[in-house]
């Protein structure tokens, strides 16, 4: 369904030019840096997948999206999608696709939604009896009936989202790109929008591709996330894989026996106090994150020492009355993963 | 492509087991599958009546507003007219031309451009689409590119514009001291008025490709349109040799009333200022094919652009 096999992509900046006369100092050469959006992307997804790409921003997310759709043309590697190579065959590649950006709408702002999703029908040749057909089906898949005959600018966020999502299915597209479709989204615009995507995904065997920063949507429609991060795919595979390979981090809660109280040792008061104020635990292989009267927070790697391994240490240099395990929810590995791009 | 063969590729829902209804993905190329050129044409043409219909639409939603504009257009070149002929009030003469003959050459520049402005401000209103991204939304569309966008934007207000050519043609014509016009000056004045409007068009055209080029490069492309309306409402006789050259040979402003009105007025023209020594009629008459030459070049220039963008991504 789509294939791509080391796409690559950069883009020229130019320094923004200020002042009088930019305009004409535009054609003059200027200060220019190659900044490279897709290093080396490839993935293949097949007929009926729905697919999250993920990644922080400027990470080559959309532009993989574009390239793929036709809009652009890479510096090297291929791609084909529904077997055609979408900047060579764009307009037959365009019939046979939906596409929507969240930031943007397809739609006539000054014209009701109905006549919009009229004149998509007209432009991609829809004959009426099936434009009849898929409008009903969006009308209940989306709800639409409420502010079908308002114009698009006096639509909420998440009414115009459904509208451009009805206008990318009138003419039964096999492939739906998506580009964050529910940034912006209260929850229940959100919940609608996810609905009717698992809908198509299930019923019409539509193929989704989409990008999010929610890693709800992820979670709830996607079996498969294509992680990419400074132009390359890091992670293809399921969500809970992108922890296990990313999310090794995990933190151990322990709490220390309150020592006065168990009246085993009636020594001295002063070592009484110092068995209190017990410093930062010592364990090989966690270090002390935090600490809070007998709790204890320690931060270790699984790949360098086992939990089990490691609550036996603690537990033989410290009184343990409680512990737990925390591991790192996906928000956290991911939000690990984007803070270390900056670094 | 007839309906009924089109319609009869598509599949129904079939009912799979009991629960679901499942739609079988109609076969590949199913809607337009590419029609020959005249099907084509005649597909494109209904499209961008339809499109053109919506946005008047669009706009008459604020009934008032698009009559004050239409009415503003008018008012706001009215004024920039009666400036001129205040100006005609301290000199009797202006490189040589009457107020009533640069009042031909006013109107029929106004003319001109209300009709480009209208039909092809899809391509001047591009550098905004550019920037934000939404251009991105054309080429996800199976259509044509340059269609899309020439039929972005159609605008009915621009009628104000013309009306106010119209009105000082029809000022122009009343110079008692003028001869009176047979049918073929009226004919000649028609097409050269539209002949106009596509030179004009190309301009924009040409502006529309630039901004795909350049992101913000709006200020030289309104040099070149709203500026060459400007420069083509007076006598190109009043402008230095090298400004000449360019109206005539690079941006073919002469050709869109300078020659016409020459022709129209039977006046004698400067020395040299007549390309390769032809007479007005013959380069009014030749305008029409340096009109559609400079379109034909500025399509060529705008489909390089939209490669290009495609290659850089702007």
């Amino acid at each position: 369904m789509i294939v791509a096999e080391g796409l690559k992509k950069s883009f020229r900046v130019t320094a923004k030019r200020t002042g009088g006369f930019s305009a004409f100092r535009a054609l003059l050469p200027g200060s220019t840096s190659q900044v490279e959006a897709v290093r080396s992307v490839s993935f293949s997804i097949k007929a009926g997948e729905m697919v999250a790409v993920l990644g922080p921003n400027g990470a080559g997310k959309s532009t993989t999206i574009k390239m793929l759709t036709g809009i652009l043309v890479p510096d090297a590697g291929t791609a084909t999608t529904l077997g055609l190579v979408p900047w060579q065959s764009r307009r037959a590649v365009a019939k046979r696709i939906g596409v929507v950006f969240g930031q943007r709408t397809q739609l006539w702002w000054d014209l009701p939604l109905s006549d919009s999703l009229d004149l998509v029908r007209h432009m991609y040749g829809v004959p009426a009896q099936r434009f009849g057909e898929n409008l009903a089906t969006c009308r209940e898949l989306l709800d639409l009936d409420s502010f079908l005959d308002r114009p698009v600018r006096q639509l909420s966020l998440g009414q115009r989202m459904r509208g451009d999502l009805a206008a990318a299915l009138i003419h039964d597209p096999e492939i739906l790109f998506l580009d964050e479709p529910t940034i912006g989204l209260d929850l229940v615009a959100k919940a609608r929008i996810r609905d009717a995507l698992t809908h198509l995904n299930q019923s019409r065997g539509v193929t989704v591709l989409l990008t999010t920063h929610d890693l709800a949507d992820v979670a709830r429609l996607c079996q498969r996330v294509l992680l990419i991060d400074h132009g390359r795919v890091v992670h293809d595979g399921g969500l809970e894989a992108l922890r296990t390979q990313f999310g090794s981090g995990c933190t151990l809660v322990v709490d220390l026996a309150d020592q006065s109280a168990s009246g085993k040792a009636p020594s001295s008061g002063a070592h009484e106090i110092e068995k209190r104020s017990v410093g930062p635990l010592v364990v090989p292989g966690a270090t002390e994150t935090r600490s809070e009267g007998n709790r204890h927070w320690l931060a270790f790697d699984r790949r360098e020492v086992s939990a089990s391994d490691l609550i036996a240490s603690v537990a033989s240099r410290y009184p343990l009355s409680d512990l737990s395990l925390e591991e790192p929810d996906i928000e956290t590995v991911i939000a690990g993963l984007y803070a270390s791009r900056t670094e | 492509m007839s309906r009924s063969l089109t319609a009869s590729v598509y599949s129904r829902p079939v009912m799979v087991g009991s629960t679901s209804v499942r739609w079988v993905s109609p076969a590949v190329g199913k809607y337009c599958t590419i029609p020959p050129m005249t099907t084509q044409i005649t597909f494109l043409a209904g499209l961008y009546v339809r499109l053109a219909i919506a946005r008047v639409r669009g706009r008459m939603g604020y009934r008032v507003g698009f009559l004050l504009m239409i009415l503003g257009v008018f008012v706001a070149n009215t004024f920039e007219f009666v400036a001129l002929l205040v100006l005609f009030g301290q000199v009797r003469l202006l490189g040589g031309w009457n107020s009533h003959e640069v009042a031909l050459l006013w109107g029929m520049s106004q003319m001109s451009f209300a009709i480009a402005e209208a039909f092809g401000h899809g391509f001047e209103g591009l550098a905004p689409q550019v920037r934000s991204g939404e251009f991105d939304q054309v080429l996800v569309r199976p259509l044509p590119v340059f269609f899309q966008v020439f039929a972005s934007d159609f605008q009915a207000q621009r009628i104000g514009r013309f009306l106010q050519g119209a009105t000082a043609v029809w000022f122009s014509r009343s110079d008692p001291a003028s001869l009176p016009w047979q049918a073929s000056n009226w004919t000649m004045l028609t097409f050269a008025v539209t002949t106009g409007a596509v030179i004009f068009f190309a301009t924009f055209v040409l502006g529309g490709a630039w901004a795909l080029r350049v992101v913000d490069g709006q200020e030289l492309m309104n040099t070149f349109t709203y500026g060459g309306a400007t420069l083509a409402s007076y006598p190109l006789d009043l402008f230095s040799d090298p400004i000449r050259r360019a109206a005539t040979w690079v941006l073919p402003l002469a050709f869109v009333n300078y020659f016409p009105a020459l022709a129209l007025l039977g006046r004698v023209a400067p020395d040299g200022i007549l390309p390769f020594g032809l007479s007005p009629i013959t380069l009014a008459l030749s305008a029409p094919i340096v009109a559609l030459m400079y379109l034909g070049i500025a399509v060529v220039v705008w489909d390089r652009s939209v490669m290009r963008y495609q290659g850089t991504g702007t």
